[in-house]
C-alpha cells in the first residue's frame, strides 16, 4: 500500500457556507487525496486535534464569513503551542487581500480566493506538502 | 524511514502524535512497520473490542458518539475507529464519520481516527486490524469500530471484534434481507436505531423472526434494542447488552476461543498477502512473464493456459529453487 | 396555421442546421445554460402542439397564475425595491436603513450576523470574531428597539431573513411594535422562517427536524390569529441554488418544502384557506435569462395546482404564489468587479419578466465583502432604471406565448413532477434530507459546474476568458467591520444581564421551558421571555435542552 496525501479540510466559526469546501474535498479526493471532512463550525481546538489524530499533511481552512483573522490565528497558535511544524495551514473563502497578508505574516502558506481552478490548489498541496517534497 | 525506537518511547507514554504517526505508519504498510507492530505487542491485549455495522447513513457514527460519551463518562479510555468507502477510480476518498463527533472529541481520554478502505481488495481488514493493535496498545480500554456493512473486507474486520452490533433503521426491511447472508449471523447485538420513525414494530418483527433461524443458543438470547441515537436513547442499554455479551463470553469461554482463532487468522491472512506479493515479484522477473502477459492481452494465449505455464515455472524456479 | 407547412419547413431548416454542426461550422459543440440544460436551436409551434391557453395560462390574477397575480401587474404598483442589509451593531444598522429608505427603498429586509442566526449570545466562546461580520448583532430586545429606533413599524414592511430562531426575533419585533404604539395586526413583513431548506442548502440549523417544523407551525398559527397581515414564512429557493443546485433542482426542491409546510399546518387543523395566502416564496435570479423567466411562471402554476387539486385550496388567495427575488451572489465574481452590475441587470430583468413581487440586487463588491454604501447605491439604482426606463414594467408577462418560453416552462413543471416522484418514493422530504438527497443532488450540481468553468466549457467574463493583464482582483475601497465592535456588543450585553429583572427572566424561561416540553404553542412564552430581555440565546438554549440538536449527514 502507498503513502497518501493527507488533507483535513474544515470549516471553522460559525460559518454555514460549505459550497467552496465541497468542491474543494472533491478535487482533492479526485486528485488521489485522502480528505477528512471535519463537518460545520469547528473550534480551532477541535481541528487541531483532528489534524494531529488524523496525522494529517495539512490543514485547509475554508472561510466566508469573516472571522478568518480570529480563526487561523487560533489555529496557527495551537499548532505552535502543541510544536508541531510539519503541518501545512492554507486556506480559501472571502478573505480580502490586506488580510491576505496578514495570514501569511503568521504562518499560513497560502490562501485561494474565488474563481480560482481547483487544480492549482491541487498542485499547490503537491508541491508544498512533507510527503509530496520526499 | 527506519525503525523509530523514539517514536514508540513517546507512545508508550501516551503522546497522541506518537500514536497517530504510527497508525499512519502501519495503515500505508511504510517499509518496516513489522517493527512497530512487534514493539507494541506486549502491550496488546487489555482492549475490549466492538465492531458498530449496518447499511449508510443509519446512524452508526451517531451512535458511536454517544457510545463512546457514556464509556468516556464512566471513566473508561475510549478510542474510535471508522472505516469509509473510498473512491473506487482515483484511490482518493473524502472521510466524514468525524462530523458526528461532538465535545468528547476534545477528552483526553478519547481518541478518534478515520480509515479509508482505498479501494484495494484485501489488505483493508488486516490494516484495519493492525490499526485496531495499535490503538489496543494505547491503552485504549474500549475500542469502537464503524464499518459500512457490505462486503467481504467489513465482515473480515468484525470479525476481529469481541462484539458486534448490526445496526438497523424502520423500513428498511430490504437491506435486512440484502444483509442477511453476512452480518445478520455474526451480529451479536441488534439496534433497530431512529426507534422514532413509524414503521419500528415491523422491522423489529422481521428482525425477530429471522434470528429465529439462528441455531438455538440457550446461554446467550441476541438481544434487540431499540434507540433514538440523535438523542440519546438507548445507548446505556446498548452498553449494558455489550457488558452481557462480554460476561457471556467470558464465562463460556469463547472470548480467548474466539481470540486465538482471530490471532491465527491475522497469521494466515498476513503470511498468505506475503506470500502472494512475494511470488508476484519474483515471478514479474521470469524471462518470458511480460510477454505471456502481452499474449494474454491480445487473446493469443488464454488466461487459463498462461496460468498453467506459470505455476510451472513457479514450482520449477521458485520453489524447487527455494527448498534447495 | 397550417402545421404541414410548418412541419415542412421545420425539416428543411433542421437538415440545414444539422449539415453545419456535422460540419462543426457551429461555435460550440454543446450549447448550454446555466443549469447545464441543452435547448434547442429553435422552437416552432410544432413545440406547442395542443397548447391550451387557459390551461397553461390564464389571465392575469386568475388561476393557474403562470402570467402573475395581479391583472394590473406592475402597472398599478411596481415590485417592492428591498435590499438585503445589515452589519455591526444595532445602532450602525438603524443608520444604513434611513439611508436606504431614503435614497427609495421602499422595504427593509434584515440581516443578521450568524451568532444572532445560530441562536448564541455575542458573550458565548463560540460567537467569537463573528460579531456583527455578516450582519447586525442582536441579543436582546433592547438591541431590536435600537434597530428600529426611528422607523415607524406601521409603514414600513421588514422582511427578516432568520430561521433556526425566527420564532424568537418575530417575538421581539411584536414587542418593539408595542413600544412604538403599534398594534400586531398593523404589522406587515416577513420572517424567513423555513428550515428545511436550512438542512438543504443554508446550513444555519440549531434542532432537529420535528421540533423546528413544530416551532414553524406555532408561528403559522400565532400569526394567523394575531398578524393578518404577516407573511410566516418565506420558502426559499435562493439558498438551495446558491449552494449550487440548477434551476430546476431549486424550483422542485422549494415546491416541495412548501409542499411540507402545508401538510404540517393542515395536520394542526390549521384552514389552508386562512393560513395558505401568508406563505410566500424566494427564489434566485441567475444569468441564464429565458431560463429564469420559464421557472418563475412554471413556479406560479404548479404551486396553484397543488393548492387547488391536492390541498383543496378554494380561495384564489391561497392558490397564488408570490415571491421576493434575489440575483445570483454566487454568479458575482472576485476578478473584473464592475461586470457584476452587468450581470445583476440581467438578472433583475429577468425577475421582472417573471413577475416577482420584490427584488433584491445585489452589489458589484458581493464577492468581495459587504457591500460599501456606494456598491449599494448603483445596485439599487439598477431596479429604478429597470422600472422606470426600460420599458419592461409596461406590459404584463411580456414573453408569454414566446414557443422557447412556454416550452421551457412545460419541461419545467414536468421536471419538477419527476422530483416530487422521487422524493416521495424515498419518504418524503425528511427522510430524503436525512439520506442526504438533496445534499448529494447539489453537491453534484455544484461541483460539475465548477469543473465546467476550469474546463473551459462554460466561459465566465474575467475568470477564464477575457482577462486583461495580471491586477483583475478587487478594486479599491471595501467595507471593513470595526473589531472594536465585539468588545462593545459584548459590553453592553453583559451590562443588561445585570441591570434586567433576572427573577423575571428566570421565571419566563421556566414558562417557555414548560411550554417546549409540553407542546403548547411557544409564542406567547417567547413574547414573555423577550419582553422580560431575556436574550436569544438563553432562549434558544431551552429549546436546544428540550428538541436536542442536529448534525448534518456528510455528503459530497
Ligand atoms: C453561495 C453564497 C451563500 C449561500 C451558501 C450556500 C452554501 N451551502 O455554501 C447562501 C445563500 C446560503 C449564503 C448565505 C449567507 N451568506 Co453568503 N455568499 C455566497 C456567495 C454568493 C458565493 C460563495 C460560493 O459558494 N461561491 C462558489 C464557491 C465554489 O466558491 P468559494 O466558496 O469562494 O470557494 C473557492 C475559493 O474561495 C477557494 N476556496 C474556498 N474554500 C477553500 C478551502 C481551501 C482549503 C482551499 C485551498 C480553497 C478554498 O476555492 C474555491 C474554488 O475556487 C458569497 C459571495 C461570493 N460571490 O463569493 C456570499 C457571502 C460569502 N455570503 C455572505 C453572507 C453575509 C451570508 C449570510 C451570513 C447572510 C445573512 N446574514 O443571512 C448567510 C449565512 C450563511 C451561513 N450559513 O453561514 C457574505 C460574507 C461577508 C464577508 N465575509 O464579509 C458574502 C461574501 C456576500 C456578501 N458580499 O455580502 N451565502
Ligand atoms: N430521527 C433520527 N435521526 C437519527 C438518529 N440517529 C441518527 N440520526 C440521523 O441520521 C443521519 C445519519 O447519521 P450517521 O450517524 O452519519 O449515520 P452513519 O450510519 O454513520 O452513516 P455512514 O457513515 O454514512 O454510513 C444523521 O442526520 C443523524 O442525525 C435517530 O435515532 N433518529
Ligand atoms: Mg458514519
Amino acid at each position: 500500500m502507498s503513502e497518501k496525501i493527507k488533507v483535513l479540510i474544515a470549516k471553522p466559526g460559525l460559518d454555514g457556507h460549505d459550497r467552496g469546501a465541497k468542491v474543494v474535498a472533491r478535487a482533492f479526493r479526485d486528485a488521489g487525496f485522502e480528505v477528512i471532512y471535519t463537518g460545520l463550525r469547528q473550534t480551532p481546538e477541535q481541528i487541531v486535534n483532528a489534524a494531529i489524530e488524523e496525522d494529517v499533511d495539512a490543514i485547509g481552512v475554508s472561510i466566508l464569513s469573516g472571522a478568518h483573522n480570529h480563526c487561523f490565528s487560533e489555529i496557527m497558535n495551537l499548532l505552535k503551542h502543541n510544536s508541531i511544524d510539519d503541518i501545512m495551514v492554507f486556506g480559501g473563502g472571502i478573505i480580502p487581500e490586506d488580510d491576505v497578508a496578514y495570514l501569511k505574516s503568521i504562518g499560513v502558506a497560502e490562501v485561494f480566493g474565488p474563481g480560482t481552478p481547483t487544480d492549482d490548489t491541487v498542485k499547490f498541496v503537491k508541491a508544498n506538502v512533507r510527503k509530496g517534497n520526499e | 524511514m527506519s525503525f523509530d525506537a523514539s517514536l514508540v518511547g513517546r507512545f508508550l507514554k501516551g503522546d497522541k502524535r506518537a500514536c497517530a504517526r504510527i497508525i499512519s505508519i502501519i495503515e500505508d504498510r511504510r517499509r518496516g512497520y513489522e517493527e512497530y507492530m512487534e514493539a507494541l505487542q506486549p502491550h496488546v491485549g487489555s482492549a475490549y473490542i466492538v465492531g458498530i455495522t449496518g447499511p449508510p447513513g443509519v446512524g452508526k457514527s451517531t451512535l458511536i458518539n454517544r457510545l463512546a460519551a457514556e464509556y468516556l463518562h464512566a471513566g473508561c479510555s475510549t478510542g474510535v475507529i471508522a472505516v469509509d468507502p473510498s473512491s473506487p477510480f482515483t484511490g482518493g476518498a473524502v472521510l466524514g464519520d468525524r462530523i458526528r463527533i461532538g465535545e468528547i472529541a476534545l477528552d483526553p481520554k478519547f481518541y478518534f481516527r478515520s480509515l479509508s478502505s482505498r479501494g484495494s481488495l484485501g489488505g483493508l481488514s488486516e490494516a484495519a486490524v493492525d490499526v485496531i493493535r495499535v490503538m489496543d496498545a494505547f491503552k485504549k480500554e474500549i475500542i469502537l469500530v464503524e464499518t459500512v456493512g457490505t462486503g467481504q473486507n467489513e465482515v473480515d474486520v468484525m470479525r476481529a471484534c469481541d462484539t458486534t452490533v448490526v445496526v438497523t433503521m424502520p423500513g428498511t426491511g430490504d437491506d435486512i434481507q440484502a444483509q442477511k447472508a453476512g452480518i445478520l449471523e455474526i451480529g451479536n447485538i441488534f439496534v433497530i436505531n431512529k426507534a422514532d420513525r413509524d414503521g419500528c414494530e415491523r422491522t423489529l418483527r422481521e428482525l425477530q423472526s429471522m434470528l429465529m433461524m439462528n441455531p438455538l443458543n440457550d446461554k446467550y438470547e441476541t438481544p434487540i434494542i431499540l434507540a433514538k441515537s440523535n438523542i440519546g436513547e438507548g445507548i446505556a442499554e446498548i452498553k449494558a447488552a455489550v457488558d452481557k455479551h462480554r460476561i457471556y463470553l467470558e464465562t463460556s469461554g469463547w472470548f480467548s476461543v474466539n481470540r486465538a482463532e482471530r490471532n491465527a487468522r491475522a497469521f494466515k491472512n498476513i503470511m498468505n498477502l506475503k506470500i502472494i506479493d512475494e511470488i508476484n515479484r519474483r515471478l514479474s522477473r521470469a524471462e518470458n512473464y511480460e510477454e505471456i502477459e502481452s499474449q494474454v492481452k491480445n487473446g493469443a494465449l488464454s488466461p487459463h493456459r498462461a496460468s498453467v505455464q506459470l505455476m510451472e515455472y513457479i514450482e520449477k524456479k521458485i520453489l524447487h529453487h527455494s527448498a534447495e | 396555421m397550417n402545421l404541414e407547412k410548418m412541419k415542412e419547413s421545420f425539416n428543411k431548416w433542421k437538415s440545414d442546421y444539422n449539415k453545419k454542426k456535422d460540419a462543426s461550422k457551429l461555435r460550440q459543440k454543446k450549447f448550454m445554460s446555466v443549469s447545464s440544460y441543452e435547448p434547442e436551436p429553435l422552437y416552432t409551434p410544432l413545440d406547442l402542439e395542443g397548447f391550451d391557453y387557459f390551461e397553461k395560462l390564464g389571465i392575469p390574477g386568475d388561476y393557474p397564475f403562470t402570467r402573475g397575480v395581479h391583472n394590473t401587474l406592475y402597472r398599478e404598483k411596481l415590485w417592492t425595491m428591498r435590499q438585503f442589509a445589515g452589519f455591526g451593531t444595532a445602532k450602525q444598522s438603524n443608520e444604513r436603513y434611513k439611508y436606504l429608505l431614503k435614497n427609495g427603498q421602499t422595504g427593509l429586509s434584515v440581516a443578521f450576523h450568524l451568532p444572532t442566526l445560530m441562536g448564541l449570545d455575542s458573550d458565548n466562546p463560540l460567537s467569537r470574531g463573528e460579531i456583527g461580520k455578516d450582519g447586525v448583532a442582536i441579543d436582546t430586545l433592547a438591541d431590536m428597539e435600537t434597530l428600529f429606533d426611528g422607523i415607524p413599524l406601521d409603514r414600513v414592511s421588514t422582511s427578516m431573513t432568520i430561521n433556526a430562531p425566527a420564532a424568537i426575533l418575530l417575538a421581539m419585533y411584536i414587542a418593539v411594535a408595542k413600544k412604538q404604539g403599534v398594534a400586531p395586526e398593523k404589522l406587515s413583513g416577513t420572517i424567513q422562517n423555513d428550515i428545511l431548506k436550512e438542512y438543504i442548502a443554508q446550513k444555519t440549523f440549531i434542532f432537529p427536524p420535528e421540533p423546528s417544523i413544530k416551532l414553524i407551525v406555532d408561528t403559522i398559527e400565532y400569526c394567523s390569529k394575531h398578524l393578518p397581515a404577516w407573511n410566516t414564512i418565506s420558502i426559499s429557493g435562493y439558498h438551495i441554488r446558491e449552494a449550487g443546485a440548477t434551476a430546476l433542482q431549486e424550483l422542485a426542491f422549494t415546491l416541495i418544502d412548501g409542499r411540507t409546510y402545508v401538510e404540517a399546518a393542515i395536520a394542526r387543523g390549521l384552514d389552508v384557506n386562512e393560513f395558505a395566502p401568508r406563505l410566500s416564496f424566494f427564489f434566485n435570479s441567475h444569468n441564464d435569462f429565458f431560463e429564469e423567466v420559464a421557472k418563475f411562471r412554471a413556479a406560479r402554476r404548479i404551486w396553484a395546482k397543488l393548492m387547488k387539486e391536492k390541498f383543496g385550496a378554494s380561495s384564489q388567495r391561497a392558490q397564488l404564489m408570490r415571491f421576493h427575488t434575489q440575483t445570483a451572489g454566487c454568479s458575482l465574481t472576485a476578478n473584473q468587479i464592475e461586470n457584476n452590475i452587468v450581470r445583476v441587470t440581467i438578472q433583475a430583468l429577468a425577475a421582472v419578466m417573471g413577475g416577482t413581487q420584490s427584488l433584491h440586487t445585489n452589489s458589484m463588491d458581493e464577492a468581495l465583502a459587504l457591500p460599501t454604501e456606494k456598491a449599494v447605491r448603483i445596485a439599487l439604482r439598477t431596479q429604478q432604471i429597470i422600472a422606470n426606463e426600460s420599458g419592461a414594467a409596461n406590459v404584463i408577462d411580456p414573453l408569454g406565448g414566446s414557443y422557447y418560453v412556454e416550452k421551457l416552462t412545460d419541461e419545467m413543471e414536468k421536471g419538477v413532477m419527476d422530483y416530487f416522484d422521487r422524493i416521495d418514493r424515498m419518504g418524503g422530504v425528511l427522510s430524503a434530507i436525512d439520506k442526504g438527497f438533496f445534499q448529494s443532488e447539489i453537491s453534484d450540481a455544484a461541483f460539475r459546474y465548477q469543473r465546467e468553468i476550469e474546463k473551459n466549457e462554460r466561459i465566465v467574463v474575467g475568470v477564464n476568458s477575457y482577462c486583461d493583464g495580471n491586477n483583475e482582483k478587487g478594486g479599491g475601497e471595501i467595507l471593513k467591520i470595526d473589531e472594536k465592535i465585539e468588545r462593545e456588543q459584548v459590553a453592553s450585553l453583559t451590562q443588561l444581564k445585570k441591570k434586567r429583572d433576572n427573577d423575571k427572566v428566570k421565571s419566563s424561561l421556566e414558562r417557555l421551558k414548560n411550554d417546549a416540553k409540553s407542546g403548547a404553542n411557544v409564542m406567547y412564552a417567547l413574547i414573555d421571555c423577550v419582553e422580560a430581555y431575556a436574550s436569544l440565546g438563553e432562549m434558544c438554549d431551552v429549546f436546544r435542552e428540550v428538541y436536542g440538536v442536529y448534525e448534518e449527514p456528510p455528503m459530497f
